[in-house]
């Protein structure tokens, strides 16, 4: 301890002779000395704790509270021969006479430091906050929490001790050098290595530094392993397999730096850090409504008897039925009066009448039975014309029901007992079939070798090529392959009412010469081509259907459009 | 013996055409029977058929009775078809993909040359046609109409493709404009609109009369069938 000068205006210290601050040159004349504390003389007094490492302040605040607890002791053993009133008095007394005897600039400093807790050290304020928490209502209680967090903090350094093979047995060879060691020691560190506890191995000063620098290592590592604990919660993509293969890596770079922990690493306390990306936000979302919807109260939807509507139905259907079969054998044949002729029934009123006899034509069937009563309908007429043209007439099925319709269709008008007809029989796949027919027909090379066909094709080739189809697609698929392989030829159509609004541009590009489709094109030919096929009744009975389904449409519309009206009201 | 029958065929084609007809009172066991037996009778005759009229007379026959080369060559189908076979035996799979690509490929080949030389180069053709000069003075009286059919041919053409049309703006300046086409395709797909309406009820007024006469030529078996049975007693 020496005397120093500290000078009232910025507290430098100066030598005890000085007159002048060395620092801010400010007048020390007539300024008392005061009574220096050395930090290097920490050993000597209780302030010397300040000078310490921050990391030891709880082994010394520990090694403080025992000191306060053996001067607890020592009052409570006063206190039976002193009044009780007295310490508390004498305290004050202490304190005012303290007051007294301090210089005016230590009395500032001293009430600046009430007033503003800035003004104080960190480690002051630690200090003060901690006595100040010793010195509280409930000191056993936290004397339990210290003792415990001290035995905490101890825990891994004793254990680190422990893991040392020779350590334990070698405890008895070390009490003397102890011993010796604690004599030489102050009181106060000796205070602090009881209170770490005897296990600890001290065979020098070295493996008391040891010792020591224990706590301080165990103290970084548990702040390095918080920061990897930290870092691997912040992996937002991590899920709990990659959290463990992570978990492992820091547990092995754990005991390559020899840390003394305990065998559950610290960062698997800490709950995985949960990130939910925003698409996985939205997942959640959608499922929750989902979740919430399927179990949302739904208004009883009352069932409809359908048996209304069923006898409606059936009624309208008999109603169909009766007016039609009445118009079909009610009222004669007679009546035949054909509409406008259109362009491509010209056509192919044209092309029929100028075919020359003897003509070799290629005939396609490729419909279905549901459509053999509309397709005959439309080419008995034209049949019967060919035939009576002595036209030689090659049949392809490139539908399966083919070979049994054009038996039935050749059949009703007595053409089957002809030699001029010859059966191709059946293509399958129209693409295929017309392809290799095209390619057949018109190729002027072969392969050598090749097996020849049992169904002989005509030498000279097709004059002309009719199709019978149902659809627009197969007659389309027709057209493709032989306008392409086979430009030459004329190609007419006999198609059904549906598919005849597809085929018109086919026409219009001069693909094809002519087609005739539906009953109206039908009685058309048979007028044209006075067959003698007598086809009114069919008509007539067509045009009621049509009124008919027009007038159950229209109802059926008018119900449906009611219907909703209603329920939209209900709702 | 042939009378009798003839008469149980037509007994028989009036009653399937009943139960046919019984839909009207709702889906029935008799509407059932009558349709499993045409589904049936139709599998059965697809498979007699194919044998009949495909097999035997343009695989079987000429390797029975052919010379070495058609052998030979009819041996290329002979491999596939047994390749496609194998391919339905659990682990051999694979072995059907060389039938099935040569089958594809071929079908592609085949519906897309028919396709662009077949529809989409003459069709193409025939519109420009529509506006030659010559075209419209060829049918006297006839002028005016011709030009407007061939205009709205030429606007039902481009609006039609226009319509599937699929694309999107070239420079989109906010994620609305991703799903809008340029204006003038979003213009002319509207005027497709209707003309696709327009050849869609006409299919489906072609349905219609293809229906009505499906019925009618069935009313007309049921009519001349009762006509026939009271007339023969």
């Amino acid at each position: 301890m020496t005397d120093k000068l500290i000078c009232p205006e910025c507290g430098a210290e100066n030598v005890e002779d000085a007159e002048f601050c060395h620092f801010c040159h400010a007048d020390l004349k007539g300024d008392t000395t005061v009574e220096f504390i050395d930090p290097q003389q920490n050993d000597q007094d209780d302030f010397g704790l300040l000078n310490g490492k921050e990391e030891d302040l709880t082994d010394i605040l520990h090694a403080l509270k025992q000191t306060e607890e053996e001067a607890v002791l020592a009052d409570e053993t006063q206190e039976d021969q002193l009044p009780i009133d007295e310490p508390e008095d004498g305290f004050d007394e202490g304190e005012a006479q303290e007051d007294e005897g301090i210089p005016d600039w230590l009395h500032r400093i001293r009430q600046r430091a009430t007033e503003e807790d800035d003004s104080l050290g960190e480690i002051t304020q630690k200090i003060s906050a901690a006595k100040e928490s010793l010195k509280g209502d409930k000191p056993e209680e936290q004397h339990e929490n210290f003792e415990s967090w001290i035995e905490k903090l101890r825990g891994p350094v004793g254990g680190f001790v422990n893991k040392e093979p020779d350590a334990a047995a070698s405890d008895d060879a070390f009490d003397e050098k102890d011993e010796e060691i604690q004599e030489k020691e102050p009181d106060w560190l000796q205070k602090i290595r009881v209170a770490e506890g005897k296990e600890i191995v001290q065979d020098d000063q070295e493996s008391l530094d040891h010792g020591e620098n224990s706590l301080l290592n165990w103290l970084a590592a548990l702040e390095d392993s918080e920061e990897d604990t930290a870092e691997v919660g912040d992996e937002p993509d991590l899920v709990d397999e990659d959290m463990e293969s992570e978990s492992v890596e820091i547990d092995e770079s754990a005991e390559t730096r020899e840390i003394p922990i305990d065998e559950t690493p610290l960062y698997e306390a800490i709950p995985p850090k949960l990130t939910i990306t925003k698409e996985e936000r939205n997942q959640a979302d959608q499922l929750t409504s989902m979740i919430l919807d399927e179990n949302a109260p739904r208004p009883v939807r009352a069932i409809k008897r359908r048996s209304k509507l069923g006898a409606a139905r059936f009624f309208f259907a008999i109603l169909l039925i009766l007016s039609m079969s009445l118009s079909l054998f009610i009222g004669g044949t007679t009546g035949n009066q054909s509409g406008p002729i259109q362009p491509h029934t010209a056509g192919f009123l044209s092309w029929i009448s100028d075919l020359e006899e003897s003509s070799s034509i290629l005939l396609v069937f490729d419909y279905q039975p549901a459509y053999a009563s509309e397709i005959n309908l439309v080419s008995t007429p034209i049949l019967q014309s060919l035939v009576s043209k002595d036209s030689e007439i090659s049949l392809i099925s490139s539908s399966v029901s083919g070979t049994i319709l054009q038996r039935q269709l050749l059949g009703e008008i007595h053409a089957l007992e002809t030699d001029s007809i010859v059966d191709l029989g059946y293509f399958p796949i129209g693409a295929y079939g017309a392809f290799g027919l095209g390619m057949v027909t018109s190729a002027n090379w072969q392969i050598v070798g090749l097996p020849e066909s049992s169904k002989a094709l005509p030498d000279g080739g097709f004059d002309s090529i009719l199709i019978l189809s149902d659809t627009a697609e197969g007659v389309r698929t027709w057209i493709e392959q032989l306008t392409v392989l086979m430009p030459d030829i004329p190609i007419s159509l006999v198609v059904t009412a549906q598919s005849m609004p597809m085929l018109v541009p086919y026409f219009d590009s001069g693909q094809i010469t002519g087609m005739v489709s539906g009953l109206n094109d039908g009685v058309i030919l048979e007028s044209e081509l006075s067959t003698g096929i007598l086809i009114g009744n069919r008509r007539r009975a067509y045009q009621v259907g049509l009124v008919m389904l027009a007038a159950i449409m229209v109802i059926g519309a008018v119900n449906a459009g009611n219907q909703n009206h209603e329920e939209g009201g209900a709702a | 013996m042939t009378f009798s029958y003839e008469i149980l065929w037509i007994v028989f084609s009036f009653l399937l055409t009943l139960m046919v007809l019984s839909y009207l009172l709702g889906d029935n066991i008799f509407f059932r029977f009558a349709s499993h037996l045409f589904i049936g009778v139709m599998a059965g005759y697809v498979v007699l058929l194919i044998s009949n009229q495909i097999l035997w007379p343009y695989l079987v026959r000429p390797i029975v009775n052919g010379t070495l080369p058609g052998v030979l060559w009819l041996g290329i189908p002979v491999v596939l078809i047994f390749m496609l076979v194998l391919s339905q035996f659990k682990g051999l799979t694979w072995i059907g993909s060389l039938p099935l690509a040569y089958m594809a490929g071929l079908a592609a080949a085949i519906a897309v040359g028919g396709a662009v030389f077949g529809t989409l180069l003459p069709q193409s053709r025939a519109i420009v046609d529509s506006f030659d000069p010559a075209m419209w003075y060829a049918v006297p009286n006839q002028t005016w109409f011709r030009i407007l059919d061939a205009v709205l041919m030429l606007v039902g053409t481009v609006g039609t493709l226009s319509y599937f049309h699929f694309g999107r703006k070239r420079k989109s300046m906010t994620e609305e404009d991703l799903e809008k086409r340029p204006a003038i395709l979003e213009g002319l797909s509207k005027v497709g609109q209707v003309f696709i309406g327009i050849s869609l009820g006409a299919v489906f007024a072609g349905v219609f009369s293809s229906s009505l006469l499906a019925l009618i030529d069935r009313l007309l078996f049921i009519g001349q069938f009762i006509n026939n049975l009271f007339r023969s007693f």
